[in-house]
């Protein structure tokens, strides 16, 4: 088999091994019913209430530094669409922190898979799922819509959840070499959904430079959106590339920070 | 009597103390959320059609400092609520020589009090360093602070009615996402009301969660005797009929807890 | 067939583990500081230990808490990575091939369950299978075989949150098996469990490595488990292994201390003789620790009956806990008289 044959069937062998993840955590979720409707229900109420503020200040002002209010609720979509991704199939990306902390480690390294990906996916916010609902409604609803335009979107937001899962990742690594890592990586990535939810046209200088580095929220949101704006081959391709070293950055630090690993003792259930 | 509720308050108030560095960690959020709206309303500042009367944008960010003040100020005490009412612990407080809900108060208040210093110390700093001072004498201040101490009671009474419905329902965690929600848009979080539009801004001024963050940030940004009086005494209609709304639901839950066996 | 004995399922030599604690002085200042300049102590938690298990054996292993067991084990399944030395599972080198070193062998932590626990155990074991990529047919074949060796059928439809623990460390032992490891980690299978649930999951793990030859590396806090179960007994201390013999042997060198309680037909005054210790005595019940290195059981069973008659006697071995509590505390004096 060539090389490349190889690595597509191994791609293929780890996106089976991830939708039978999903698969799983969605039916142990439904094991609780009016729980399972109601974070998905609520999460999608509340994500179109966030668009309320921005109804409200585009009720006065045409545009924000060049972004109409279909380029902001673009944003709102690319964003909600990400982040609910990540956190409904690799439902511990935000935890991995603590997870490395706490030693909870050990039972994904006894097992033959990727570590990483089988810790990321043993389990689901389900609310990511509204997220994601939340994200193609307001798309269709709000901004002009075509085939294209939503194949587009889709393709945006797989990247932009790729990049936010690594950046995750990445955070979340640094528990391997300075201990408890959970509130520094938690604060990082609050960062980035919260410079997320706003247009990248107020943010000048320094700051800005930070949005498309230290906390990439340039390729999660402001890219994507720009993208679906008007498309140019060059951004988009810029776009992958980015995708593809933040895949690459997030397994290296990774590997790196197993071998300084140091297990724990915790008492711990899978739940 | 009211002693050991004091007494309560404080211990609640040194157990926060322990997670100090994390709370400082936490309020990271809140300095980044002011910087984000200094950036957004001087660029909006500079839009035309962008005018509010009164506000300008040094006017803005200092009422969102007060807003998200109480926003984030007020603790949380819900999941705990919640928990002790579906494990049925709740009952034990039955036979302790206090009462469950002031006792909740009183902690309520030990964590608050620290919190909502901290908060003003860290927004009032970056407000400070972003857009500079706004004029505010001690009286007015010492009214808005008021005014932000019967806020903060109020939003007490309704997480605590919320939470008490886990005597009936599976999870209330939805209800307190709402709640936030409601507190964003009709609250006027991140905008005064003078932003509304004048109808919603009707709808809103109707209800409590008005008085929780925008009487006494707007208070606190732009005094008015007039509005100071009314919003303290619709602050203090709502306490009262929520406090007995309250009331029921406790009694109620005890008696439904009895009926189950714990 | 696979040939029981021609390969070492287990081997290692010189592994080490050293592990860094940082140390922080209380307060903020002390976290400031920490971060600044870190002060950083050596754990010593495993010593350059060397053994070999061949396949099909039954070894146990066992250490006071902090002993470097959990260490141990953890570098022979890839979990840890050593600081030095090397060692090999089944041929694999575990930290190494991590992946291919986990398909082969079996895992149960008794402290740390596998099973999802607001699901039935049958759904934790299809997802295993998905896991270890067990082919669908082989798959059901094994399952069948587990469930009814372990009398799963009843629950296998019961959410893992109400199993009784005895249940759930059946299916944990199942789950582990499903993919037919060739060698067992058990540490600690019987924490917590009741007498009677303990002889089961005893009767199981003898169950399986006598029909399916499985190599079992068993640790654990209960001696019991060690003598029903293995013939080979390693027992590490502070991080270095100072014993490793059988469970017969440690029973014989370190077992010369009997137990005899005996109810005699007339109460006597005293009772007085080289190498026995009167452990108790009340009226016409004795309880006697006999050297046996001094004075022999029939030498005592003599004089005792010069004094009265006899009415009824028990003739037991000290409780191996005992022992084991000797030997740690052995091995500690030698490390420290510098050995």
């Amino acid at each position: 088999m060539s090389t490349v044959g190889k690595a597509m069937g191994g791609a293929a062998w780890e996106a089976g091994f991830v939708w039978e993840h999903f698969k799983f955590n969605l039916a142990s979720a439904m094991e609780y019913k009016w729980s399972f409707v109601s974070q998905v229900v609520f999460m999608v109420l509340n994500d179109f209430l966030l668009l309320f503020f921005w109804w409200l200040i585009f009720g006065k002002v045409q545009d924000i530094g060049g972004w109409t209010f279909a380029d902001v609720i673009a944003m709102h979509a690319v964003l909600a669409a990400a982040y609910g991704l990540s956190v409904s199939v690799f439902g511990n990306v935000n935890r991995l922190a603590r997870i490395i902390a706490e030693g909870q480690l050990d039972y994904y390294l006894l097992l033959p898979r990727n570590p990483l990906l089988h810790a990321l996916v043993s389990r689901s916010d389900i609310s990511g799922l509204g997220d994601a609902a939340f994200g193609l409604a307001a798309l269709c609803l709000f901004t002009p819509v075509t085939w294209g335009r939503l194949a587009l979107f889709i393709a945006v937001s797989v990247a932009a959840c790729t990049v936010y899962t690594c950046f995750a990742v990445i955070t979340g690594s640094i528990a391997f070499f300075i201990g408890n890592a959970q509130t520094i990586s938690l604060q990082l990535l609050g960062a980035l959904i919260t410079f997320g939810g706003y247009p990248d046209s107020i943010f000048k200088g320094l700051v800005r430079a930070v949005l498309y580095s230290v906390v990439p929220v340039g390729f999660v949101v402001y890219l994507p959106v720009s993208l679906l704006r008007n498309f140019s081959a060059a951004r988009f391709s810029g776009l992958l590339a980015f995708t593809v070293a933040m895949v690459w950055a997030a397994r290296c630090l990774f590997a790196v920070g197993l071998r300084r690993y140091e297990s724990g003792n915790l008492v711990s259930a899978k739940i | 009597m009211t002693a050991k509720y004091f007494h309560v308050a404080r211990v609640s108030m040194r157990a926060r103390t322990a997670y100090l560095a994390d709370f400082l960690l936490g309020s990271v959020f809140y300095a980044l959320i002011l910087y984000v709206f200094v950036q957004l309303w001087s660029v909006l500042g500079r839009t035309r059609g962008f005018a509010v009367e009164g506000f300008g944008p040094r006017e803005l960010v200092w009422y969102l400092m007060a807003s998200e003040a109480i926003m984030l100020g007020r603790a949380r005490f819900e999941q705990e609520t919640d928990e002790e009412v579906k494990t049925g612990a709740i009952a034990y407080y039955l036979n302790k020589p206090y009462r469950y809900v002031l006792f909740k108060l009183a902690s309520y208040w030990g964590e608050t009090a620290l919190k909502m210093a901290l908060n003003i110390a860290i927004g009032a700093t970056v407000a400070l360093l972003a857009v500079g001072p706004i004029r505010v004498n001690a009286a007015h201040l010492l009214a808005a602070l008021a005014c932000a101490a019967m806020a903060l009671t109020l939003n007490f009474l309704i997480s605590m009615a919320l939470s008490l419905s886990a005597f009936w329902v599976e999870d209330t965690a939805p209800f307190f996402w709402i709640y936030g929600k409601l507190l964003f848009v009709l609250g006027g979080l991140f905008a005064p009301m003078e932003v509304y539009p004048d109808a919603l801004a009707r709808v809103a001024r109707a209800t409590p969660l008005n008085y929780v963050l925008y009487a006494p940030a707007r208070l606190f940004v732009q005094f008015d005797m007039d509005f100071f009086m009314s919003a303290l005494m619709m602050q203090a209609v709502w306490i009262a009929a929520l406090s007995l709304l309250v009331m029921a639901l406790y009694s109620m839950g005890v008696k439904r807890l009895n009926v189950n066996g714990g | 067939m696979r040939q029981v004995g021609d390969v070492r399922a287990i081997e290692v030599s010189g592994l080490t583990k050293v592990f860094e604690v940082r140390e922080k002085s209380p307060g903020l200042a002390g976290s400031v500081r920490a971060i600044v300049s870190p002060s950083v102590r050596e754990v010593q938690a495993v010593n350059g230990i060397s053994f070999q298990v061949d396949e099909g054996e039954m070894l146990a292993f066992i250490g006071p808490n902090g002993a470097g067991k959990s260490t141990t084990i953890k570098m022979l399944t890839g979990i840890l990575y050593p600081t030095q030395g090397r060692a090999t599972v089944l041929g694999v080198t575990p930290w190494e091939d991590r992946q291919r070193l986990a398909g082969k062998i079996g895992c149960v932590f008794g402290q740390r369950s596998q099973l999802w626990y607001h699901l039935p155990p049958c759904d934790t074991f299809e997802l295993l299978a998905h896991v270890y990529d067990i082919p669908k047919p082989v798959y059901c074949d094994r399952l069948n075989m587990l469930v009814d060796w372990f009398e799963l059928g009843e629950f296998m439809r019961t959410p893992v949150r109400k199993l009784s623990l005895g249940q759930r460390m059946r299916c944990e032992i199942a789950a582990s098996l499903l993919h037919g490891p060739r060698v067992l980690f058990l540490d600690e299978p019987t924490i917590g469990l009741d007498v009677v649930a303990k002889r089961a999951i005893r009767e199981l793990i003898r169950q399986m490595n006598r029909e399916e030859g499985v190599t079992v590396f068993l640790t654990s806090h209960d001696v019991g488990d060690m003598e029903e179960l293995c013939r080979r007994v390693m027992i590490i201390s502070h991080g270095e292994l100072i014993l490793d013999t059988s469970v017969s042997a440690l029973r014989r060198d370190y077992l010369r201390f009997k137990i005899v309680r005996v109810r005699l037909a007339d109460a006597i005054d005293r009772f007085e003789m080289r190498g026995v210790t009167v452990a108790k005595h009340k009226q016409t019940n004795l309880k006697l620790s006999v050297d046996t290195d001094v004075a022999s059981i029939d030498d005592v069973l003599t004089e005792l009956m010069r004094h009265a008659r006899i009415a009824d006697i028990t003739i037991a071995d000290p409780p191996t806990e005992q022992v084991i509590a000797d030997i740690y505390g052995r091995g500690a004096s030698e490390a420290l008289g510098g050995r």
